[in-house]
């Protein structure tokens, strides 16, 4: 046995002297590994946790990212089911924003459930983790790196079209063929437009054009839970401005990354398009019509990538930008 | 006593996280007997273990030709073989999410005069796992390392000649390695995966991934001890591997870095015993990573067992981090060696969260030595 301590002593010392634990770095890159493999069984709540329990670092791409999964996990979404709904994605200017709607996922059944707005979460938290003023796409590929930058965009992109095909559909008293008003709901707007009396008279005439606003009729029929009578003031703005802010965000991103030359991402390619062609039909519209003080908004509306931002507008610039917009275009 | 359980309080302390080892080659009957090799690799893999067992070497050994291929196991994997070739993203997603996908291949000629030791490194090694069902991410371990790794033992006490004496010994070696490689985690449906889809060609594919080169040199200490009799042996080493290996990645549009070879060190204890005529048993234990103070203790355990049936036929069983079994045979002609069976490694982050399940072929052709 004494011939054994020697040995042992040696293997002790060199031990001692050598080893080390693992810097914070490692620690990190340890937790993404690791938040990531229970989000392979739907661990959610585990991978969080996992994530929270070292110093987070908003710096790694890989961090955000796995971060903003945990969160959307939370809401059974899958960016696979986001890029099967990409196939049904009709870039048709009219018939754009009903196929969102159209989508499977689009199923919500109340406001804000956690199917949605763990969703929303993870999209602002992809978009804000840079620590920029506001989110920008230009700026999130300085900060993360052209691939890194690109990967975090996309993400963001397609829980984006799952969250606004949510948004349309429950608003917009879809069926389930995205066509608004034929839901289960009663309304056949969107939402209110009582800003302005001009919005009413229009609705009621259909004077934007034939059948422009289709189930909305007349400015009281919007949706009850996006009713600035009945909502807080906060609560109004917050939800009139998530669908603004998702939209203005998808666009930001499809203008400034490469969308690289895969069957999959040339589809978001149309989409870039038809969202630009949405917004100056919206202009057009809006610029035309005596809606009140505020002017044409929608310049100024259809850049705001932020959601704290786009809550500083007045409700009226908000029900010109929907009514223009989302009103005249999910039919 | 008192040294004993302080060994053992210390070992225990050590908790939480580990992922694979990154090792340049493995012996596969290593592989087959759990990994347990440290103080058994007294073979062609010397100076992939411990260079301090090149002083059990006496005479001229030559290995021309030791060729191994490792892979997943199939047959214990829940996968569809097609689903590799799917062409598209979300088909292999929901086929492959979670499984891991591992291809190795070993080369490594040598020679082996007195206690010198010379031995290519020709290894190519590429591990791959889809993981997070939520953002699905591909995470990339590949490398290919070319070099060569040069040693000398020398003993320190006792002497041990034809199987037979007790020896402490040391050992050093030096390495030169050149590694390409791949490390990174890609988002599945980000553009740098779905253009690398479509590149075709496997070059243009790890050109797309960002694959790095980079070189550098290392060193390896060791200390042996053996005490063997005609009738068994008991034996134990430690092994301070890649003590300051440090790889300079060239320059890169990505800026991106060849995997680091860290530091191991492990230590590693063998037994012996004949029974009869070309009958033997020999049971083995490491304790591995000793370096890292973060993995759990029952990670670092690997033990094995060979049962010499006839000095041509051997088989072999091990078990390493508490739940990965290994078993195979040798089966052995003079100038043809073959070694054939699974073996499982734990891959996940914390112990039993993930498995990877491997065969191993190995195939040594026209090895010889003389004494002198």
């Amino acid at each position: 046995m004494k011939s054994l301590i020697f040995p042992i002593l040696f293997v002790v010392g060199v031990s001692s002297v050598l080893s080390c634990a693992r810097t914070d770095d490692e620690l990190v890159e340890s937790a993404i590994r690791e938040a990531r493999f229970h989000l392979s069984s739907g661990n959610c709540s585990k991978a969080q946790d996992i994530l929270e329990d070292v110093d987070p670092d908003n710096g790694n791409g890989d961090y955000v990212s796995v971060m903003a999964s945990a969160i959307a996990c939370e809401a059974g979404y899958t960016d696979t089911q986001a890029i099967l709904n990409l196939q049904n994605i009709d870039s048709n200017s009219a018939a754009f924003l009903g196929s969102f709607a159209a989508f499977a996922t689009s199923n919500e059944t109340a406001p804000d459930q956690d199917s949605y707005s763990k969703i929303k979460e993870a999209f602002d938290y992809l978009l804000e983790a840079d620590g920029g003023s506001s989110p920008s796409t230009t700026y999130r590929l300085q900060k993360y790196g052209t691939q890194k930058g690109n990967d975090l965009s996309l993400q963001a992109l397609y829980m984006g079209t799952v969250a606004l095909g949510k948004f349309f559909a429950y608003y917009g008293n879809t069926d389930a063929a995205g066509v608004k008003g034929q839901g289960s709901a009663s309304n056949g707007c969107i939402t209110n437009y009582l800003t302005d009396a001009n919005m009413n008279t229009d609705l009621v005439a259909d004077n934007g054009g034939p059948n422009l606003w289709a189930s909305c009729d007349n400015a009281t029929d919007g949706s009850t839970d996006l009713d600035s009578t009945i909502l807080s003031p906060a609560v109004y703005k917050r939800r009139m401005c998530e669908g603004i802010v998702i939209l203005n965000n998808m666009f930001d991103i499809l203008s400034n990354i490469d969308l690289g030359t895969s069957d999959t991402t040339a589809d978001l390619s149309d989409i870039e398009t038809t969202i630009d062609t949405i917004y100056t039909a919206a202009f057009n519209l809006a610029a035309s019509r005596p809606w009140g003080d505020s002017g044409n908004p929608i310049l100024d509306l259809k850049v705001v990538t932020s959601q704290s931002e786009c809550e500083t507008f007045s409700n009226n610039e908000l029900e010109i930008y929907y009514l223009s917009t989302y009103e005249a275009l999910l039919q | 006593m008192k040294y004993q359980l302080s060994l053992l309080i210390f070992l225990i302390s050590f908790e939480a996280i580990s992922i694979e080892s990154r090792v340049l080659s493995r012996n596969p009957r290593g592989l087959l007997m759990g990994d347990a090799f440290t103080a058994l690799a007294d073979d062609q893999y010397s100076l992939f273990y411990n260079p301090a067992l090149l002083a059990r070497h006496e005479g001229f050994s030559f290995y021309p030709i030791n060729i191994s291929l490792t892979g997943m196991n199939i047959l214990s994997t829940k996968v569809d073989a097609d689903s590799l070739g799917d062409s598209e993203p979300e088909d292999m997603a929901s086929e492959l999410m979670g499984i891991p996908i591992h291809l190795g291949f070993n080369y490594n000629p040598g020679f082996k005069m007195g206690r010198f030791g010379l031995s290519a490194i020709n290894n190519m090694s590429t591990n791959l796992i889809l993981q997070n069902e939520v953002s699905p991410t591909l995470e990339v371990d590949h490398r290919v390392d070319k070099g060569f790794i040069a040693g000398y033992a020398h003993p320190i006490f006792g002497s041990y000649r034809s199987g037979v004496g007790t020896q402490l010994s040391l050992g050093m070696s030096v390495k030169y390695i050149e590694r390409e490689g791949i490390y990174d985690a890609y988002y599945l449906y980000g553009t740098t995966v779905l253009d690398t889809m479509g590149a075709g060609e496997l070059n243009d594919m790890l050109a797309s991934l960002g694959q790095v080169k980079g070189r550098g040199w290392g060193v390896d200490l060791g200390l042996d001890y053996i005490n063997a009799t005609p009738s068994g042996s008991f034996s134990m080493g430690l092994a301070v591997l890649d003590l300051g290996t440090n790889l300079q990645t060239d320059k890169n549009e990505q800026d991106a870095e060849v995997q680091p070879q860290t530091t191991q060190i492990n230590f590693g204890t063998a037994w012996m015993a004949k029974l009869a005529s070309g009958l033997d048993f020999t049971l083995s234990a490491d304790i591995k990573n000793l370096e890292d103070l973060d993995v759990e203790f029952l990670r670092r355990i690997h033990l094995g067992g060979e049962l010499g049936i006839t000095p041509a036929l051997s088989a072999l069983v091990g078990l390493n981090a508490v739940d990965n079994y290994s078993y195979g045979l040798k089966l052995n002609a003079g100038l043809i060696k073959i070694y054939a069976g699974f073996f499982g490694v734990e891959t996940g982050e914390k112990l039993g969260q993930q498995d990877s399940e491997r065969f191993t072929i190995y195939l040594s052709l026209f090895q010889f030595g003389f004494n002198p």
